[in-house]
């Protein structure tokens, strides 16, 4: 087929057929390959000169061209017509359709043309057409300009219709474009306000839009040359602009002008801030021709601005004033922006420290801490972090200082609603925790106080009759569980029940609660309670509440009676005992005494008794000893215990033996002198005539010991004489017998001198060391078989009374020979020790324990009971050689190991050439 | 011819008068005694050599004889020696002029060295 049709074309063409149609473009080939003996316009060879002659101008034209030829509208177009054809529209198939066809979307319209122009009617011309045409897959929208005109054929009449036309959519959418554009910029310069100028520096003459004149308060109709308008600008604003326009108007400036100046309206007077962005355009010549611009009014803008600086100066001084820390951090590093002088304070830095700096470098510490990530938190999620009494270790005046701080940092937004940084507000609640701690503190304690004094409590709502009761105030009222109040009643003991009842009738007058009652539990036990209350009333003064306490005193009680039971008996052991008592107020000098002490100073009720009158009864001897004993207890918190002579207002003399000690205030200042004092005249008397006849008896014993002692001797003389020497060395030992009696006689007499202070010292000067040495050659020759060590270091002299220290010493040797039954050993030590001379005697014998060690010098103490002898078999030569020592003014003691040996020692002050101190030390010891 | 010294014991116990006789007798001594010492302050010659004076006397004070004695012209030459059965009343007996003391119960040395060292005069003179 394709053979057959590219045959027959060729036959055409080279039949010649299509000579009018030699070349034609695209369409010229389409004409051509067309096979137009099946077309009812028949072979191109059929066609009338006319046609033909027409498609030839047609086909070769480059203008668009359209045909309609016959009575059917045949169409012919060139390739210059095409495109309007579209890409996928008409075309080919348009080539040799019908009119109607082809056209049917505006066949309506181009019929009347088609028709008019076949009518003989002049050629018709259509300027910017609009006659949308399916093509493209779509219907379009085309414009054309085109024009009808009619094609005669050979006989002269119309045969068909020619087209020339052009579309000019293109067109017509750019003039709408650019018609549009106009609308929109003038509606862009409308809706933004703007304003407008134009000058022409041809002809000096300024095109203003309306907007622009209604600002200066210049009438619309008023044209204004450059000077003129410049004259509307604000007087010191204007030789900047008129610069400016010069400079601009500089070729070399490129001619951009943009300033902001105020024009004053001259209407209103009112003046307005305007930005004016322009340009100046040259000519080919570099001159300035034109100056075109916008004017803005930025009065207001200026005017925000102006608020936000405002603004931003309030935040400040807010912050700088606010009675709390604050700081805003900025960016995502957290630089610190805003600190006012608290925040500083509290970081204890100064502003040039840390203020632009990031938070982490100003306090390194806290980075990677809880502190970091919750900043992140707030800055990244807008949600703000509270904490509150927080414990910070804060360096501040340079030292570290546990604070509390209240912190929240909540995000900081910008204008535009984004979050750009924290605000940080930090409260010092330090004294305030510290406060609340203390209050805590303090009630804790009154809880704790409360339990611990087993106090219960109540309250009890007087309008309701309902009580609310303590634990232990249930407990001291016997009960488990909470009870009513009158189940809480019916325990107190029916006797004392009327001083609960007075009590709250009381309670109404006074507003204060207070009995003290027997309560009976269930299991019939009795205690005693003490119930306190406070009443608080309304407003109106109707009683509301009863608060209060319960105590279980029932202790408290038992000990009153005891007490009472104590102070009965103290008061019949004073009576019985014949104690006077007494109390000195020793700050006030107030004297109180008994009754019973007013007999033992022989006075009757109506003698005034005070401190100098009580003074004055002692004799004047015992005086002095009174007072420095008294201070001595004060002094030493011990006990006052004294027996001095009074006498009383009937001149009789009397003994009194007083006991007292003294109570001391808070200060441990004594403030009180409280004691009893007894009458001893009696006990005196008797103790006189005890040692009146001890010395008597020793005395009488003495006599016939005497007497015993010159005989034997004379008789052992005797019987030496005669030879009887059995006899003699019989006689010689019972000497010793009688030298021992002697010795206990001594003893008992000593002690009784001890007791009854009447033990004599007659001391003088002695050389102790050779005393020492003179008393243990003695002791050794009378007892050979014992080694008596000299380990005599110390040389010095004592004041003592010599037959006493060799009382003493013997005492000490003799005592350390017999208790070594197994050893023949004993060293003597002397030395001097810090002014002191210390003599000992160390033995190796049984020695003594610890226990007893302490008891060795006590009066009829004895080691080991009646197991050992003591030297003197008494019990008595210890505490007499005590005595002495102390006596003389020095000091003795014993150390010991039990089976191992004892070492008794004593120390006396060493004697020197200070007269003065052995004046005193005499006189000492002489009392 | 060897004169004896004359000693005399006042005491108003008759034991003691005779036991320290006898031994002072025995011992070469002529003794006188009395039981009270009165009897020395009545005596007006034929005075003792030295007296033992015993203090503590029913009746009597030892050392108000013995100051008697001292303050007499013509016993005041009489080395009094005063005996007590108490150590501490040397002091006293000193006082009231005594020229020595001896404590009860005494040994027959310290008696006689005490004779004789308070006439020891009497031996160079009439020796």
């Amino acid at each position: 087929m394709a053979n057959f049709t590219s045959m027959l074309t060729d036959e055409n063409y080279l039949n010649g057929e299509f000579n009018f149609i030699n070349h034609g473009g695209e369409l010229g080939d389409l004409m051509r390959a067309k096979n137009w003996q099946v077309h009812p316009l028949g072979a191109a060879s059929t066609w009338s000169q006319s046609l033909r002659t027409t498609l030839s101008i047609i086909l070769n034209s480059k203008f668009p061209m359209f045909l309609f030829w016959g009575k059917e509208h045949y169409c012919f177009y060139n390739d210059a017509y095409r495109p309007s054809l579209g890409i996928n529209g008409k075309h080919p198939e348009a080539l040799g359709q019908k009119g109607k066809d082809c056209w049917p979307e505006i066949w309506e319209f181009i019929l009347p043309l088609i028709d008019n122009a076949m009518n003989g009617k002049e050629a018709s011309w259509n300027v910017d057409q609009l006659l949308p045409i399916y093509r493209n897959g779509k219907l379009e929208n085309v414009y054309w300009t085109f024009s009808y005109s009619p094609v005669n054929d050979d006989t002269g009449k119309p045969a068909g219709v020619f087209v020339t036309c052009t579309e000019t959519t293109d067109k017509i959418n750019s003039l709408k474009a650019i018609g549009e554009a106009k609308i929109e910029l003038e509606f862009a310069i409308d809706s933004a306000e703007l304003g407008t100028w134009d000058l022409n520096f041809k002809n000096n003459k300024l095109k203003l839009n309306d907007r622009t004149k209604e600002w200066c308060g210049i009438n619309i109709e008023r044209q204004l040359n450059l000077a003129e308008a410049l004259e509307l600008i604000y007087l010191p604003d204007k030789e900047r602009i008129a610069n400016a326009i010069v400079m601009a108007m500089q070729f070399s400036s490129t001619g951009i002008f943009n300033n902001e100046f105020k024009i004053i309206n001259i209407k209103s007077g009112k003046p307005r801030t305007i930005r004016a962005k322009g340009k100046v355009f040259f000519n080919e010549k570099k001159a300035a021709c034109r100056f075109k611009g916008i004017l803005v009014d930025i009065t207001t803008e200026i005017l925000s601005k102006q608020t936000i600086i405002d603004s931003e100066n309030n935040f400040r001084k807010l912050v700088d004033q606010a009675p709390v820390a604050i700081c805003v951090l900025k960016e995502p590093d957290f630089k610190i922006t805003v600190a006012n002088d608290k925040m500083l304070k509290l970081w204890g830095k100064s502003a040039l420290e840390v203020m632009t700096k990031p938070v982490f470098t100003s306090f390194p510490e806290l980075i990677g801490l809880e502190f970091e990530k919750l900043l992140r938190n707030v800055y990244t999620t807008g949600e703000p972090y509270m904490a509150n009494e927080l414990p910070i270790n804060l360096l501040r005046n340079g030292k570290i200082e546990l604070a509390y701080l209240n912190f929240v940092y909540e995000a900081f937004y910008d204008n535009e609603g984004k979050i750009d940084g924290i605000m940080g507000v930090a409260i010092d609640v330090t004294e305030q925790v510290n406060a609340r701690i203390k209050i805590e503190d303090a009630e804790e304690r009154a809880r704790l106080a409360t339990d611990a004094v087993d106090i219960g409590t109540y309250d009890f709502n007087i309008p309701t009759g309902k009580i609310i009761t303590s634990p232990r105030a249930l407990a001291i009222f016997g009960f488990q569980q909470q009870v009513s109040r009158e189940e809480l009643l019916q325990v107190i003991h029916p006797v004392d029940k009327i001083l609960q009842q007075i009590s709250h009738q009381n309670l109404l007058i006074t507003g204060t609660l207070f009995y003290e009652v027997r309560v009976v539990w269930k299991d019939r036990t009795v205690h005693w309670i003490r119930v306190e209350g406070k009443l608080y009333f309304d407003e109106n003064k109707i009683p509301l509440r009863l608060l209060g306490t319960v105590l279980d005193i029932t202790g408290q009680k038992i000990a009153e009676d005891e007490l009472m039971k104590t102070n009965q008996r103290l008061e019949i052991a004073l009576e019985v005992g014949q104690l006077g008592s007494y109390e000195l107020d020793l700050a006030t000098g107030k004297f109180e005494v008994s009754d019973q002490f007013r007999i033992n100073y022989g006075l009757d009720k109506y003698n005034p008794v005070t401190l100098k009158s009580i003074s004055g009864l002692i004799v004047p001897s015992h005086r002095e000893k009174v007072a420095n004993a008294l201070a001595e207890a004060i002094k030493n918190n011990s006990v006052y215990d004294i027996e001095y002579q009074i006498q009383w207002p009937d001149n009789t003399l009397h003994w009194i033996k007083s006991t007292s000690k003294a109570r001391y205030d808070e200060n441990l200042k004594a403030n009180i002198f409280i004691g009893v004092t007894v009458d001893i005249t009696e006990h005196k008397q008797l103790q006189q005539q005890k040692d009146d006849f001890l010395g008597i008896a020793s005395h009488e014993l003495k006599t016939p010991v005497t007497t015993i002692k010159a005989y034997s001797q004379l008789l052992e003389t005797m019987l030496i004489e005669k030879g009887d020497v059995k006899e003699a060395t019989m006689v010689n030992k019972m000497g010793s017998q009688v030298n021992r009696l002697t010795n206990l006689i001594g003893d008992l007499l000593d002690v009784t001198k001890i007791n009854s202070g009447q033990l004599q010292l007659n001391n003088s000067v002695i050389n102790f060391t050779q005393l020492v040495k003179d008393i243990l050659d003695d002791i050794q020759n009378t007892t050979p078989k014992i080694n008596i060590q000299q380990n005599l270091l110390g040389f010095g002299n004592v004041y003592a009374d010599k037959e006493r220290i060799v009382q003493v010493i013997t005492n000490l040797v003799n005592n350390a020979i017999k208790y070594s039954p197994n050893s023949n050993k004993i060293i003597i030590h002397t030395f001097l020790k810090q002014k002191e001379i210390v003599f000992c005697v160390e033995d190796f014998g049984v020695g003594i324990s610890e226990e007893n060690l302490t008891r060795v010098f006590e009066q009829f103490y004895r080691v080991g009971g009646n197991m050992h002898h003591t030297f003197s078999g008494l019990g008595l030569g210890l505490y007499i050689s005590a005595e002495i020592i102390k006596r003389i003014g020095g000091k003795i003691w014993a150390e010991s190991v039990e089976g191992k040996g004892t070492t008794f020692c004593f120390a006396l002050p060493e004697h020197n050439v200070n007269l003065e101190t052995n004046e005193t030390n005499r006189s000492r010891l002489i009392k | 011819m060897e004169i004896l010294k004359n000693i005399m014991i006042v005491d108003d116990d008759e034991g003691i008068l005779d036991a320290i006789g006898m031994l002072l007798k025995y011992k070469g001594y002529k003794v006188t005694t009395c039981t009270n010492g009165n009897t020395i302050l009545s005596m007006e010659k034929e005075f003792p050599d030295l007296v033992l004076l015993d203090i503590w006397m029913s009746g009597t004070d030892g050392r108000n004889v013995c100051k008697q004695i001292k303050a007499k012209e013509s016993t005041k030459f009489i080395p009094v020696i005063m005996v007590s059965a108490s150590k501490d009343i040397e002091k006293s007996a000193i006082e009231s002029g005594a020229d020595g003391f001896l404590a009860k119960p005494f040994e027959i040395n310290e008696l006689i060295n005490t004779i004789e060292l308070h006439t020891a005069h009497l031996q160079s003179s009439r020796t």
